[in-house]
């Protein structure tokens, strides 16, 4: 391991930490305000991050932004912003709270709209 | 006595968190990549399940206040395993497989995703119940119980909970 291999975990990392404080601190924001009971917080949160994810990854195959800092971001940041396990669980305990079909609802949109903003992010990355 | 955790303590929980969790999927990736090669996310998918079944696991933990208090189910299911998985890798990757024309793979991993994480939730739900029939109550018979009353039944549990307590807004928006 050497020393820039340390550094660009520990950035990484940091990314992360970021990412995943902006993602509880939307979170609130949203479930504030929100009237409804699929969880609109993490759905916006992972669609964004999907989006922003694509974008990147297209950045940084015409090579307008270094892979390091794809890696800082990506990884990092939109790794620790954007969420699996809770949106797993969200998707869980509307099943176990009767609404059925609303589960499968979020859970296939959060899929279905994560895919499309991620090739949007990546289509648009390509025309820049 | 339900005092609420400050702002800062809970920033700092979730960004503690946040910095292990993230570091922990970007060395098991890469190592994992080296095993298994970059064909297929193998490591997202295995990431993204392991952390929705310890996600479920603590939160049941948490719910009956059993060895986790409100700053502890911060850090542990806001901060790292909110950054240990990810789906911004997972809808990338899965674009990507369809992209190079990989159109049953990227459809496999996207069910096995799905289906595969609702089921690690069930899984985690189930394990950790279990630990808490069959280990909490040999916490509470360690606690003296000899004056059964009501007021003391009421302490051993804030002790085991802990000195702080979320309202009930956070309470939702920590799992």
């Amino acid at each position: 391991m050497t020393l820039s291999t340390i550094a660009l975990t520990g950035m990484v990392g940091m990314a992360g930490a970021l990412g995943a404080l902006s993602r509880y601190l939307l979170g609130r924001f949203i479930a504030e305000r929100a009237a409804s009971r699929i969880p609109q917080g993490t759905l916006i949160i992972n669609i964004t991050g999907a989006f922003v994810i694509g974008l990147l990854f297209a950045l940084a195959d015409h090579k307008l932004i270094a892979s390091t800092l794809q890696i800082i971001l990506a990884t990092g940041f939109l790794g620790g912003y954007t969420t699996f396990s809770t949106m797993s669980w969200e998707t869980s305990q509307l099943a176990r709270g009767g609404a059925t079909r609303l589960s499968i609802l979020y859970l296939g949109g959060s899929m279905l709209l994560g895919l499309a903003a991620a090739s949007l992010g990546l289509l648009m990355g390509g025309w820049l | 006595m339900s005092d609420q955790l400050s702002l800062s303590r809970r920033m700092l929980a979730v960004l503690c968190g946040g910095f292990c969790g993230t570091i922990a999927r970007y060395v098991l990736s890469w190592l994992m990549q080296g095993w298994l090669g970059k064909e297929w996310p193998y490591d997202i998918l295995f990431i993204n399940l392991t952390g929705a079944l310890l996600l479920a696991f603590i939160t049941v933990l948490a719910e009956s206040a059993f060895l986790i208090g409100p700053t502890r189910r911060l850090f542990i299911n806001v901060g790292f395993f909110g950054a240990y998985t990810t789906f911004s890798s997972l809808a990338l990757g899965d674009v990507l497989l369809f992209a190079h024309g990989q159109s049953f793979l990227a459809l496999l991993y996207l069910f096995a995703s799905m289906a595969g994480g609702v089921l690690a939730v069930w899984l985690g739900d189930w394990l950790g119940s279990w630990c808490v029939k069959c280990f909490k109550p040999l916490s509470w018979k360690a606690a003296p119980i000899e004056e059964q009353t009501g007021a003391k039944t009421a302490q051993a549990t804030d002790n085991i909970a802990g000195d702080e307590y979320l309202d009930e807004r956070d309470n939702a928006m920590t799992r």
